[in-house]
Formats: structure tokens, sequence, C-alpha cells
């Protein structure tokens, strides 16, 4: 364009004239409308820019918030169809045809004089535990198995540390305890006369109590006190009793 | 205002993505509590347990592995003829008549598969019959 005071050419986009130095008035207006045009682009921008990252951020929340929804239904629909199928609870047979078949199976097993297998079996599939109300008919004995259980335990594990070599183990109060309860449950079945001939075996040669102490023993299952040669300390006398006669 | 609702979006990304984890941290242990009781419970390991038990610490030690596992079912039958005949040992042992006890040895010995158990019996009946 032309200098509109000396004449001479210069680019249109120069703000002055390069040899007169005269303000290039048009060149002025476009940098000033590009530097309005400039500003409120930049104001957009920030704008846009703002709105769209909030719109991103809302689907990304709602997008997390349905996938991990999902996932946790699944993760604890797994888990607890797990529970149910597998959980304790879920083990009892205690229905319909079932149920029959465990009652026929502890009525053979007792009479195949495996107690303690019918005990197993009435214990695992009965949800009242030691009160065995889902096998009414064999409660009573089934109660005196599990004392007599614990009884035997007992007499194995110390008969096993006895052949082992070490200590004698002796008749504990809290073995006495399980005998009261064994011998006070007022069952007088055959089962109980049989249980009740071989914890009396037990105490008589094994413990090395006397008929009249076993006597006194059953005596005190209504709540007496057992005592050994008038001591409370019966541990220390069955222990001496063990250890007099096994050594001999 | 509209950089408080983007926080509001960071928050709920946050929140959303530890309740997950959290959840999936119950799920699995759960999930793993679950399947060892299950693999606990099955026959076929408790079966593999007797069998262990039994090589190490012998045959005698078959019915505390039978009681304290719960092992009621017909697959466990031949271990329980085993304790019937461990058992009947036991009493009669401290028993004043053998008789009736070395009879069920001798009932087990007829039928005996062979093996360990076997070699027990004799060896308990051979004690009870020692005068």
């Amino acid at each position: 364009m032309k200098c509109t005071n000396c004449g001479a050419d210069f680019a249109s986009d120069q703000l002055k004239c390069p040899y007169c130095g005269r303000v290039n008035e048009h060149a002025l207006k476009l940098a000033k409308e590009l530097q309005t045009y400039d500003k409120a682009y930049e104001e957009k921008r920030d704008e846009l820019l703002e709105t769209g990252t909030g719109q991103v951020l809302r689907h990304l929340t709602f997008g997390m918030g349905i996938v991990f929804l999902v996932i946790l239904c699944v993760a604890f629909g797994c888990v607890a169809f797990y529970q149910y199928r597998y959980s304790d609870h879920s083990t009892y047979e205690v229905t319909g045809a079932r149920l029959t078949g465990n009652k026929e199976k502890i009525g053979k097993y007792l009479e195949d004089k495996q107690y303690i297998r019918a005990y197993l079996l009435a214990s695992a599939t009965d949800p009242t535990g030691e009160y065995f109300r889902y096998y009414p008919e064999y409660a009573a004995d089934l109660s005196d198995i599990y004392s007599y259980s614990l009884i035997l335990v007992g007499v194995l594990h110390s008969m096993e540390s006895m052949d082992e070599g070490d200590n004698y183990a002796p008749l504990l109060d809290t073995d006495v305890i399980t005998m009261q309860i064994f011998y006070g449950s007022g069952n007088d079945s055959p089962i109980k006369e049989d249980l009740i001939r071989e914890v009396d075996g037990y105490l008589k040669n094994y413990y090395r109590l006397t008929d009249e102490e076993i006597e006194d023993l059953k005596e005190s299952a209504s709540g007496g006190q057992f005592t050994l040669e008038g001591i409370a300390d019966i541990e220390d006398v069955t222990k001496r009793r063990m250890e007099a006669y096994f050594e001999k | 205002m509209k950089n408080k609702t983007n926080t509001k979006y960071y928050i709920l990304i946050v929140v959303f993505t530890v309740i997950f984890f959290l959840c999936m941290a119950f799920c699995f242990t759960r999930f793993r509590t679950l399947s060892r009781d299950y693999k606990i419970r099955s026959l076929s390991y408790r079966m593999e347990e007797i069998e262990l038990e039994e090589k190490m610490y012998g045959p005698s030690h078959t019915f505390s592995s039978l009681y304290f596992s719960n092992n009621y079912e017909e697959e466990f039958d031949e271990y329980w003829e085993f304790c019937d005949a461990y058992l009947a040992y036991v009493r009669g042992r401290f028993s004043e008549e053998k008789t009736p006890y070395t009879e069920v040895l001798q009932d087990y010995l007829d039928t005996a598969p062979g093996g360990e158990r076997e070699k027990a019996v004799e060896g308990y009946l051979e004690e009870l019959e020692r005068p």
C-alpha cells in the first residue's frame, strides 16, 4: 500500500510507514479488532474447555459407577451362591428321604455297635447340635455316646502316651466331670449298659480304681463330691496307682 | 461454580474406586475362605488326610483321624472296620475277659485286605492272647 504522507510503498499489515513513520490507520484498526477477537476467543475457549471437561467427567463417573456396580453385583452374587452352596448350613442333610436315610444308618451303626460313627453322623447332620432334636428316637443314647466319646478319646490319648514311654496320663478333674455327666444321664437302654461296662473297665483296669470307688463316682453324679483315699486331688492318686501297677 | 462441579466428579470417582476395591477385597477373601472350607470338607481331601496320617503315625491313629474329622460316610467303611477291631483291642486290653474281643479281631483277620492294618491287628491279637 502507499503511505498517505510520503507516498512510499510498504506492506499493508505494518502499523507505521517505515520511511516517514506515519501511523497506518487501517492496520491499527485491524490489529485492535484482532486483539478483541483474541480476547473473546480465549474467554470462550476456557469456557468450552471447562464445560467439555465437566461433560467427560460426568460420563466417566456414571460409566465407572455402572461398571463397578455390575462387577460388584457379579462378585457378591458369586460369593452368596458359594456361601449358600458350600456353607455348613447347606451340608445338613435333615429333610425328606435324606433324614429317613440318616435315621436308618444311625440305627444300623448302633446295632453294629459302631457307636461313635452313629454319633458323628447324627451330630454332623443335626443343626440343633448336641440336642439331637432331628433324631428324637436316638437322642438319649446319642447324648450318652457323646460323653462316652470324650472319655474314650481321653483314654486312647493317655494310652498312646503310656505306650510311647511318656508319663502316665492320670484321671483329671475334667474327666471326672465328664464321667459324672455320663453316669448321671438317667438313660437305662441296653446301649448305655454296654457303654457303662466299658467305662467301668477303663476306670478299674486302666485308672486303677476299686469297685467301691467306681460306685462312689456313680453316686457323686447326682452332685456329690468325689474323692480318692479321702483326697480331692485324684490326679495325684491315680498317677501313683498307675505307675505302681504298669511298671510292675 | 463450574470448578466446584468438576471437583464433585473427581471426589465421586475416587470414592467409587476406593469402595470398589474394598468390596472386591472382601469378596476375594470370603471366596478364598469358602473354597478352602469346601476343599477341607471334600471326601477326597479327607481320604488323603487319613491315608497321610496312617502313613505318618501308623494304623492305630485311624480312629482319631475319623473322629476328629467327622468321617462317618460310607466311603470310610474299610477304616471303620479296622477301627472296630482296634477298639475291641483297647477294650480287651483293659478287660479280664479277652475272648469276645479276640473273636472280633479274628473276624477282622478272616476278611482282612492285607497291608499295614492287617499286620497291626495280628499284633493286637497276639498281645491279647498272650498269657
